[in-house]
């Protein structure tokens, strides 16, 4: 965690040319909200699976000439069954990181030494074999990886249009208040409106705003909002949630622009994180009204676009949701808002 | 200096002993390996033969460096062998077990807590470096350390006769700028302000911090405020992060990251620049403070590692790194012409006051003095 980060060196403070500063400032761990937060933010980009699995130690031990050389392994070709045992598995995080974790443990703690004694005991193909699965699945981590991210833009990038929800606050906070069984807090994403924060606080409940944008959290985080405001990405935010944890969910912005894949993994999400009786309220922008709103490279860059209500409706049911009622927008509002109960 | 009892050569003449120095990677533009070829220098121009071993080969720097291994065949007797500790290297075993004079010139070594969340394989280089580094000491007739802040801790690690010497790469006087980078510089900020923040990409340097204090300042008035951060991708994760980050803080327009400057491009950025912010959490000496001072360029600091003894008055340090006390230290010290002033004078003091022009000197003075049986024409 970031907040005692500065603690660290334990030295405390003293004077000098900056003497000034002595006593007139909290402790240096005494981060302010707006700071934690957004260092905080800074800490999630730390890599997770690769360090976690020891893969780059792994692959870049692997790739020294004098950790192989003594073996004199050639660089063969994948097993003739490799290909067909990786596809044929789930692609997931946990098997990758199960076969990784399995090579790398033995592989990278002394390559030379494993090579030499599998080759000493006959057992080169199987070293070759073990060797070559590990480069493989490195080939096949970091093409996923470029392939989740291609553009690597972050909404603050770019020059999105903000979803004007404005016309839906009142009813926000009826749908998010209706079922008063529901346990835990909302959580109002994405958190640039501040009349969604506002709405879903008139419920009572505690309210976790979602936003991307760093300055945005920054100056609303210095305004001492009512809600509690966490930079992240929203689908991200909402898959880390636990089950049945909130006792509902109003999402807006980051719904329009994900891909189709994001787009069903936070359905499904949504659905899971949400206590029973409690509801999702999707705030989906007009496609029309999206494409005549967006700058071209906005449109082409951006991984998705908004589904239509029918669509999210659809996902939403198939998703678990007890019933979904679509809400069109005023002749002159652009958002749509798709309101999903959670049965009992 | 005494006469060598060296060798034959290949011609039959007797060759002379020298200093030699080994060092795992020679870069350019790089603290340690420019260090390195200043040394060598100012021990040939003194008459002594010198020349820099290797472990892993730069092609920029092939013609500067030898294969370590090769020198089994140049050795002399009556040799000094010089190593830069810096980092792990094979070489520092091979140096341990060699019968000649070894000074260790003490570079620092960041602690591998700061790489453990980014990079496993410089974790582990950064633990094996921890480990040489307590191999070497006791074996070492010298240890020349670059602050008192490294010196303690070759002290630590066993070795018996430490001695401060600053690094020898700092050009005294600095060197001229490129005057066209200059002006594009002050173009592109317009009249507002410039922060620099220079050093590697490398997790214990607190880019992050500079970024953050950077939004601070632009979300408490100086909105026109940029940043220009110069240094190459040490560990690319971290490096990559930086990047990430500033685009999600909204600032990509607001931070320049700059890498692959000559001297003269360096020295343009620290002109053009109204503030060096450093927010480092681990410096065995600080070179980017002293090049600051030395282009009068106010600085203001983490008081970190070797930061304050380096850095001395010339410097406004800070004992908290929070973006906000970040943020109002250096606005208000750009707001102020008169402080300005005055730390900028005392950093040109302090810059004098380091002796840099005089630390190769220095250095050669002593690693002469271990042995007394350096030859040379000098």
């Amino acid at each position: 965690m970031v907040a005692g980060d500065d603690a660290r060196d334990g030295r405390p403070a003293s004077s000098g040319p900056a003497g000034s500063f002595e006593g007139e400032h909290p402790a240096p761990d005494a981060l302010s909200p707006e700071e934690q937060g957004v260092l905080a933010a800074f800490e999630r980009l730390r890599p997770e699976g690769s360090l976690r699995f020891a893969f780059d130690a792994a692959m870049l031990q692997l790739d020294r000439p004098e950790h192989t050389a003594s073996t004199r392994l050639p660089w063969a070709g994948l097993p003739g069954d490799l290909w067909e045992r990786g596809r044929a598995a789930r692609i997931s995080r946990r098997f990758v990181g199960d076969v990784t974790a399995a090579l790398a443990e033995v592989m990278a703690a002394d390559a030379r030494a494993a090579a030499d004694a599998a080759v000493s005991a006959g057992h080169e193909d199987r070293f070759r074999a073990a060797y070559d699965a590990l480069r493989f699945l490195a080939a096949r981590v970091e093409t996923l990886e470029d392939r989740s991210d291609p553009s690597k833009l972050v909404p603050a990038d770019l020059d999105l249009p903000v979803p004007d929800c404005s016309e839906w606050t009142d009813s926000l906070t009826a749908w998010l208040g209706r079922d008063t069984s529901a346990a835990g807090p909302v959580v109002v994403g994405e958190a640039r409106d501040p009349r969604l924060l506002s709405a879903a606080a008139a419920t009572g409940r505690p309210v976790f705003g979602i936003e991307p944008r760093g300055a945005v959290v920054w100056e609303s985080l210095a305004a001492r909002p009512q809600a509690t405001l966490v930079m992240a990405e929203l689908s991200d935010f909402v898959a880390m949630l636990p089950d049945d944890s909130v006792a509902g969910l109003a999402l807006a912005g980051c719904v329009d622009r994900i891909d189709l894949v994001a787009q069903c993994a936070l359905a499904r999400h949504a659905l899971r994180a949400v206590a029973p009786s409690g509801c999702v309220v999707l705030f989906v922008t007009d496609q029309t009204r999206w494409d005549e709103a967006l700058d071209p490279p906005c449109r082409d860059l951006l991984p998705g676009r908004p589904l239509h209500p029918e669509t999210w409706s659809l996902l939403l049911r198939r998703s678990g949701a007890d019933s979904v009622v679509w809400h069109r927008p005023s002749s002159e509002g652009a958002v749509h808002a798709v309101v999903a109960d959670i049965g009992r | 200096m005494s006469t060598a009892t060296g060798a034959t050569g290949p011609t039959g003449a007797r060759r002379a002993s020298g200093v030699h120095l080994f060092v795992p990677m020679l870069h350019r533009h790089d603290a340690v390996g420019e260090h390195a070829m200043a040394l060598r220098d100012r021990i040939v121009a003194r008459g002594i033969p010198s020349r820099i071993y290797s472990e892993i080969p730069d092609p920029q720097t092939a013609i500067e460096a030898l294969p370590y291994l090769t020198y089994v065949d140049d050795a002399v007797t009556g040799d000094v062998l010089v190593y830069q500790f810096a980092t792990a290297s094979a070489m520092a075993g091979w140096l341990a077990a060699r019968p000649e004079p070894l000074v260790v010139n003490h570079h620092s070594v960041t602690p591998a807590s700061f790489f453990r969340p980014w990079n496993g394989e410089i974790t582990r280089l950064q633990r094996q470096a921890a480990r040489e580094l307590a191999d070497l000491a006791p074996r070492c007739e010298l240890g020349v350390a670059v602050s008192q802040f490294d010196a303690d801790e070759l002290a630590t690690a066993g070795c018996r006769h430490v001695e401060v010497v600053p690094v020898a790469n700092v050009a005294v006087p600095p060197r001229d700028p490129d005057p066209m980078m200059v002006e594009r510089l002050r173009r592109r900020s317009g009249g507002a302000p410039m922060w620099l923040s220079v050093g590697r990409l490398a997790p214990n340097k607190g880019h992050e911090r500079v970024i953050a204090a950077l939004l601070a300042a632009r979300t408490s008035g100086a909105t026109g405020t940029h940043l220009v951060v110069v240094g190459g991708p040490a560990e690319r994760h971290y490096a990559g992060a930086l990047r990430r980050f500033t685009a999600e803080l909204g600032l990509v327009d607001a931070v320049d990251f700059v890498t692959g400057l000559d001297e003269a491009g360096l020295a343009a950025h620290y002109r053009a620049a109204d503030v060096l912010v450093m927010l480092s959490e681990h410096e065995g000496f600080g070179v980017p403070l002293v090049e600051a001072m030395g282009h009068g360029l106010p600085v203001v600091a983490y008081r970190s590692g070797a930061v304050p003894e380096t850095a001395g008055d010339g410097a406004l340090l800070l004992d908290d790194r929070r973006p906000r006390q970040v943020a109002m230290t250096v606005t208000e010290l750009l707001a102020d012409d008169e402080r300005r002033r005055r730390l900028v004078a005392a950093g040109r003091r302090r810059f004098a006051d380091l002796g840099l022009d005089r630390a190769a000197d220095r250095f050669l003075d002593l690693v002469v003095s271990i042995g007394g049986r350096v030859s040379g024409n000098a």
